[in-house]
């Protein structure tokens, strides 16, 4: 049981969690950084050392943290250790790679999958569950990029970390490196996984099926209707 | 009463101040960590821009000049000059491009490089890159120090004096552009074109003169 629960905290980051293809979290660098696979991979990378500190230091601070004022505190906590990424990034990653990160390495302290694992899981759980999740989390989210890296570099030039598979291929496709292509490639990724849940939902007879005339009036969850 | 549930604005202010102290403390120790790695990343990465102008040999970089928003490095070996390596940004399609131009003693363009650039990856950054494709056919075949660029390439050994014809074809010029790319070839044409201007007009009369 304690073995299977060890393992769920950091498997789920990598399919039944997914932070980018079920959370949709941290969507402006997937879009923006998949353009190649190496600046995904990357990306992904960067991110995963940001989870994991701040997810081991989190839980760590978080029964003496205020409550009032947990936010900033986690903040100043994700900031240090994205500064500290981005310093070792300028002093040991290749040179064209920190050019491509450039302005999305600080950007990192905004992404909502860092601050979401803070407050969601991290301050609620163990150091070492919450580091088994910041590694999940971070190896999902780096499966993912490099996925659509790969994706979008191949549609692009035919090539895949930098190796041109299809030699002819000269003239670049623009639509697939640039922004609007990875909205429309995300979204065609989303439509498999989503088919391929639902088939597995039926299977399990676990389907949710929306009773008729839900809306917001009736379901009285959020109650809505009360104000 | 527990530390978690506190509320006053002391408390909050002094927790959030001693977080930001350590965070700053741990930083600071990383930044001086850091620092000497990174320094020298940034020293290889111009020794190697510097390399790729395929310039006379030389041995050390002579006392920095401006002339018209253009820095120019002498380039010396033994403490005569060979060489000059100018320095300038132009406005291309997304930013600034910052250009490097080796010039010979005789005036001659060496070479090319961009530095920096913003451009539209697949378009105008085709233009501004020096990029070896590997395929795979040439997958374990060892990178050229200067890999080429039809665009970049074809300033190479021009004399920095008849620059009075450096235009791409569609505004009149000999120079070939990338379709698509029209403003990033433009940019750099009119990027080495100020160069060169300034290397005349300064480096190089300056040097008859004296």
């Amino acid at each position: 049981m304690m073995k299977n629960g060890v393992f769920n905290d950091f498997a789920k980051g990598i399919w039944k969690e997914n932070p980018v293809l079920v959370l949709l979290l941290g969507t402006c660098p997937t879009l923006a950084l998949t353009s190649s696979a190496v600046n995904g991979f990357g990306m992904g990378i960067a991110t995963t050392c940001v989870l994991l500190g701040s997810n081991f230091v989190i839980s760590l601070i978080a029964s003496i943290t205020p409550k009032k004022i947990r936010i900033p505190v986690y903040i100043v906590v994700i900031a240090a250790f994205v500064t500290v990424v981005d310093l070792l990034l300028q002093a040991y990653a290749p040179a064209a790679l920190y050019e491509a990160l450039g302005i999305f390495i600080p950007l990192i302290v905004v992404n909502c999958i860092v601050l979401g694992r803070a407050e969601a899981f991290a301050s609620k759980n163990s150091p070492f569950r919450s580091i088994l999740d910041g590694l999940g989390m971070g190896v999902g989210f780096t499966l993912t990029l490099s996925m659509l890296g790969v994706i979008r570099e191949f549609l692009t030039c035919g090539a895949v970390f930098g190796i041109k598979l299809i030699p002819g291929w000269t003239t670049d496709f623009l639509l697939p490196g640039a922004a609007p292509g990875a909205f429309v490639i995300v979204g065609c990724i989303l439509a498999v996984k989503n088919y391929f849940n639902r088939r597995a939902a039926i299977r399990n007879h676990t389907l949710y099926v929306p009773p008729r005339g839900l809306n917001c009036r009736n379901c009285g969850i959020c109650r809505i209707s009360d104000d | 009463m527990k530390l978690r549930d506190r509320e006053n604005m002391l408390t909050l202010g002094l927790f959030l101040g001693g977080t930001a102290i350590v965070a700053a403390l741990a930083l600071a120790l990383v930044s001086q960590l850091t620092a000497e790695p990174i320094s020298k990343a940034r020293k290889e990465n111009r020794a190697k821009a510097f390399r790729r102008l395929s310039l006379p040999e030389f041995d050390q970089l002579g006392e920095p000049v401006e002339v018209d928003g253009v820095i120019f490095y002498p380039v010396k070996n033994k403490a005569t000059i060979v060489g000059f390596i100018g320095q300038g940004s132009v406005a291309g399609y997304g930013g600034e491009i910052e250009l490097l131009v080796g010039f010979k003693g005789d005036g001659k363009i060496t070479a090319v490089q961009v530095l920096r650039h913003k451009e539209t990856p697949g378009l105008g950054a085709n233009v501004c890159d020096r990029k070896f494709q590997r395929t795979i056919y040439n997958l374990f075949a060892k990178a050229p120090e200067v890999p080429e660029n039809r665009w970049l390439d074809q300033f190479n050994s021009r004399d920095s004096a008849d620059r009075g014809k450096w235009k791409i074809s569609k505004d009149g010029g000999h120079l070939i552009y990338l379709t698509g790319a029209t403003v990033t070839s433009r940019a750099i044409a009119g990027g080495v074109d100020k160069i060169c201007a300034a290397f005349c007009s300064g480096i190089l009369n300056g040097m008859e003169k004296q």
